[in-house]
């Protein structure tokens, strides 16, 4: 059954299976599959709506899209081959890679909306901090697994700290807030799926909550400040910073329960709501397909993050759990931060939707993270010899 | 290895619960968001993506009785910008900074912000717009707005009034007549984008503004130039606070003119007043705004004065009616009464009027036969009369802020009140008050009320509607009335009113002087000069009176200072009326007379005065006011003026500087 090879002392190790094993394609957890797909498609139709392709806008963007679902498909597969404790292997190498990508943006970097987080490879832009999430999630699980034993050591805890703190610094450093709440998010969640004490969680709740004042009066940039300030209360300045949500709650309100119908929205179609084909994607699906359609989205993101979890679950080793906890909190935070932020009751921070947001970048990390449980879930018998 | 497996399931089990308790209040949220509170955001979309435009509509002419303009609409621009199509904020602000003559830095804010459109500036003339509109700056609009205008600038200011900068009416009939001069704004709603471009195939609509109606006013331009000429040269000669004339139509109380010095130019309304100019900028808002509207007050309706002698007219009306008192009645005047042990003095105390009919007495304004006639009436009688002639409530002119005046009820009036109400102190009025008042009473006896607006048409000239003369009352009989023409009439031949008198014209007036009070107490060397007139004065076409408040020339009797500016502003309308003079024989007789000029006596000493005048050939009537006149007396002013020309033998009034008695 095992084959492929592993040389001790490399840095490249990999673990093939045989991918037309019937055992392996059977435990592919299809409800995984098809709600990816579903949201995958809603978001190409509201990338559509947004960008008025029905009514002479540019196809360019869900060609981007629709390209970018294909690369992911292949990519995905391609990932299926591999058993995904080669990862575990690389948790070295991949780390590396992480800081350097993560490095890169400093030398190459083009800033976007204030933040320098992507790199100019011509026809398309790529978001390294896109696919580091991924490469996070790999090395800090398989760290995690090392030290599970041990974990609540002081020293360990000490060590996994400051493994997470470089990336995350790194992205603070490129101006890109929303990231690093999802890296901190992502870290904190997988820490808590490793089974460290509750006491280090109290006293990181109590030490966050000791120091936001003095993260408010020393940390906190002016537009940051701004930014909360106006979330608690958007009318503090309607035309400005307040403008994108109060627009986007009177786009989904207006979508009332059965919505305006598809390709219909007003205010989408009259360029009311910002940023409507990316972050405030939900906007448009809020006002296009009323109440039905948006419960509908946000019934099959539960759907997806309930396989999610089982998969973690079900996984044959810690390291296959983490990996589907890392990847389960990262689409939670950006689906609780990204609709919540349309509806009112987030700030407003540049997180795309998983799935439906236009993004190349975004798509294809989100497609090789559920890769990545699809791998877990189907490797997840212990293999008899 | 079991214990880290059950570890892991709870806490999976935790993150499951937690994920399912966020999604569940994603769920709330959009319910709240798109099934509880929909209708209001729909609204809200609504308010988004329609823009609704108010079309100003053209605010009505006001005419003067016979169709002069007085106060039109030209046609202005109202400048705004819509920052969303604006490319060059810097050239687009300078450009229109300069050309609207405003401040740069401030255009270039009100652009840049996040708006869908602004408005920069209004009320801009055609011109200014027609060189802007040359240099196609992108983003800007220029919408069509009118704009007040005034011919004559501050002529008739009281009664025309202003209008605000949304051409709304602020004071004078302006204000009272809005509703029918402001007309119906229209409104356009269309549909627009985020960047307020309209969207093609939208529906839009479109309702026409309705234009206002014009106004026709009850004044005549012409007696209204009269009386501003005759009131801003005794504006500027006595040095008065404030000079008011009003002209009314007894039979119908039709006001003919209202003029009022110092004014305010209606086009320039809130203009710095000149006298403040220096100390403008220290004012505190508070207090520029009450200097403003110290300016914008119309002392005709607003402000209260004691009408002092002149409300002997109303005295004398009520004792004939009430036949208390008879023309030939006899009186003796001791130069004082006594009244509740309090010593009321005539104005001429040091030199009695001695024994004189009642006729004489009113003639020589002596203050104790008046205290008599009110004795005679006694509180309530006299209060019927003056209630009845409308004092102590507003005449409802159409003009804003009118004041209602103080009268002492009977109750309230004691022995000695009584007395000093009947020769016009202890009560307060208001100009148009006592013209109406007095128009009655030579009008047989009938108060009409004040009427300012004769009626309203449309633009093709149609009579809209009609504001009917109104009668409120008849307080005296026609008998009466005629009665008091003729003894009044007499005051001008015979007694203290001769400077108004007109050759040929029958004159009636009284003269007025009191002293200002204030808080309560009389201040020494202020005093309102007035006098009442009407003429002819067997069958009254006007009535005129003149207040002058606070003259600070040689005198302040209005029998010396007012009573010129009502005969002058008589004469002028008179004239103008085409009243035909109907002379008596001495008049004709004297018309008769070969012209000599008139010599330059002012400044001389009485004595002197009358040997040059009679070397002159001329002879000549003293007015010495409420004064008491020596042959040393200072001769101040005279009528006619030196160099013009009258018959021999004809009459010069000499104003002689008064002493005061008191």
């Amino acid at each position: 059954m095992y084959k492929g090879y592993h040389t001790k002392g490399d840095l490249i190790k990999m673990r093939y299976d045989n991918i037309v094993d019937r055992k392996l394609l059977r435990n592919i957890d299809i409800g995984i599959v098809v709600t990816a797909i579903i949201l995958i498609i809603i978001g190409i139709v509201g990338i559509a709506s947004a960008t008025q392709v029905t009514s002479g806008g540019t196809p360019k963007y869900i060609t981007i899209q629709g390209v970018a679902f294909v690369l992911g498909i292949i990519a995905v597969l391609l990932l299926l081959l591999i058993d995904y404790n080669s990862f575990g292997d690389m948790q070295t190498a991949i780390y590396i890679i992480n800081v350097l990508l993560l490095l890169s943006v400093f030398v190459l970097g083009k800033e976007v909306k204030g933040a320098k987080s992507w790199i100019d490879l011509g026809p398309i832009n790529f978001q390294p901090s896109e696919l580091v999430k991924i490469g996070f999630i790999l090395a800090f699980a398989k760290h995690l697994e090392t030290r599970k034993d041990k974990l609540n050591s002081i020293k360990n805890v000490a060590i996994s700290v400051l493994y997470i703190i470089v990336p995350i610094a790194l992205i603070q450093l490129q101006n890109d807030t929303g990231t690093m709440l999802v890296f901190m998010f992502i870290s904190a969640m997988m820490f808590f799926a490793a089974g460290i004490n509750y006491k280090y969680i109290i006293g990181a709740v109590g030490a966050f909550i000791l120091s936001a004042p003095l993260l408010w009066f020393f940390a906190l940039q002016e537009y940051q400040k701004k930014r909360i300030l106006v979330f608690l209360n958007p009318e503090l300045d309607p035309r400005g910073s307040g403008y994108h949500v109060i627009q986007s709650k009177t786009a989904i309100g207006s979508g009332q329960f059965f919505g305006e119908g598809l390709f219909n929205g007003t205010l989408n179609n009259n360029g009311f709501i910002p940023e409507r084909h990316t972050d405030f994607i939900f906007s448009v699906l809020g006002e296009e397909l009323g109440f039905v359609g948006a419960v509908f989205v946000v019934i099959l993101f539960t759907i997806l993050l309930l396989r999610c979890v089982y998969v973690a679950k079900a996984a044959k080793d810690t390291y296959g759990m983490l990996i589907c906890v890392g990847v389960t909190a990262m689409y939670l935070f950006h689906v609780l931060e990204n609709i919540g932020m349309t509806i009112g009751i987030m700030p407003v921070t540049g997180i795309p939707l998983p799935f439906v947001s236009y993004g190349g970048s975004s798509l294809l990390t989100n497609m090789l993270a559920l890769g990545l449980i699809i791998n877990v879930g189907m490797r997840r018998q212990v293999i008899r010899f | 290895m079991a214990n880290v497996k059950i570890t892991v399931r709870k806490r999976l089990l935790v993150l499951l619960i937690i994920f399912t308790i966020a999604f569940l209040g994603l769920t709330g949220r959009l319910a709240f968001i798109q099934i509880v509170n929909s209708g209001e955001y729909q609204e809200k979309a609504m308010e988004q993506w329609t823009k609704d435009v108010k079309i100003p509509s053209k605010r009505g002419i006001i005419f003067d009785r016979n169709g002069k303009k007085l106060a039109i609409s030209a046609t202005a621009y109202e400048v705004i910008v819509n920052p969303a199509e604006v490319k060059d904020k810097e050239a687009v602000a300078s450009a229109l900074a300069s050309a609207l003559d405003m401040d740069k830095t401030a255009i270039l804010e009100k652009i840049s912000k996040k708006q869908a459109s602004v408005t920069i500036k209004k009320k801009v003339d055609g011109e200014i717009v027609k060189v802007l509109r040359e240099k196609e700056l992108k983003g800007v609009v220029y919408t069509e707005d009118s704009k007040r205008f005034y011919p004559q600038r501050n002529f008739a200011s009281y009664v025309l009034g202003f209008t605000s900068i949304d051409n709304l009416g602020q004071d004078g009939v302006e204000k009272t007549f809005d509703k029918y001069l402001n007309g119906f704004p229209g409104r356009s709603i269309r549909m627009t984008d985020a960047r307020n471009q309209e969207l093609p195939d939208s529906d839009s609509k479109y309702y026409e503004p309705q234009d206002g109606l014009n106004l026709v006013l009850t004044i005549d331009e012409v007696i209204q130039h009269f009386a501003e000429k005759a009131v801003e040269n005794t504006y500027i000669e006595q040095k008065a606070k404030r000079v008011t004339a009003i002209v009314m139509q007894p039979k119908t109380g039709d006001i003919l003119a209202l003029a009022v010095k110092g004014d305010y130019d209606n086009n320039d309304p809130r203009k710095t007043p000149d006298s403040l100019l220096e100390i403008w900028n220290t004012l505190t808002p508070e207090q520029q705004y009450q200097e403003m509207y110290k300016m914008w007050r119309n002392p005709a309706v607003s402000d209260t004065y004691e009408p002092g002698s002149t409300f002997k007219i109303i005295t004398t009306a009520a004792g004939l009616e009430e036949k208390v008192v008879s023309k030939e009645d006899r009186f003796y005047d001791a130069g004082y009464v006594i009244v509740a042990g309090k010593k009321l003095k005539c104005w001429r105390y040091n030199n009695p009027h001695g024994a004189q009919s009642f006729v004489e007495g009113v003639q020589n304004s002596c203050n104790p036969v008046f205290i008599e006639v009110g004795q005679r009436l006694g509180e309530d009688k006299f209060y019927k009369y003056i209630k009845g002639f409308g004092f102590g409530e507003p005449t409802n002119v159409q003009l804003p802020g009118e004041a209602a005046g103080l009268v002492m009820t009977p109750a309230k009036m004691g022995p000695v009140e009584l007395a000093t109400v009947s020769f016009g102190q202890g009560i307060a009025v208001t100009p148009i008050q006592l013209i109406t008042a007095v128009s009655a009473a030579v009008n047989d006896g009938y108060l009409m009320e004040p009427r300012i607006a004769k009626k309203l048409v449309d633009n093709e000239g149609t009579t809209v509607h009609e504001f009917q003369p109104k009668t409120v009352r008849q307080v005296i009989s026609k008998e009466t009335s005629a009665e008091l023409r003729e003894i009044l009439e007499s005051v001008v031949s015979e007694g203290t009113g001769k400077s108004a008198y007109v050759p040929g014209y029958k004159i009636g007036g009284k003269t007025g002087t009191a002293q200002k009070a204030e808080n309560g107490r009389y201040v020494s060397g202020k005093y309102v000069a007035s006098f009442v007139g009407f003429a002819p004065a067997n069958d009254p076409q006007i009535a005129v009176l003149v207040v002058i408040d606070e003259p600070g020339g040689y005198s302040h009797f209005g029998g010396q200072i007012a009573s010129p500016v009502v005969k002058s502003i008589i004469s002028d309308t008179l004239r103008y009326l085409d009243v035909k003079p109907q002379y008596t024989q001495a008049e004709l007789e004297l018309m008769q007379k070969p012209l000599v000029t008139v010599p330059e006596v002012r400044n001389m000493a009485y004595k002197d005065a009358i040997k040059l005048l009679t070397q002159s050939k001329l002879n000549h009537q003293l007015e010495s006011g409420e004064g008491e006149t020596s042959l040393n007396s200072l001769i101040v002013d005279q009528i006619p003026k030196p160099g013009a020309s009258i018959n021999q033998d004809g009459d010069v009034i000499l104003i002689v500087k008064p002493t005061d008695l008191e």
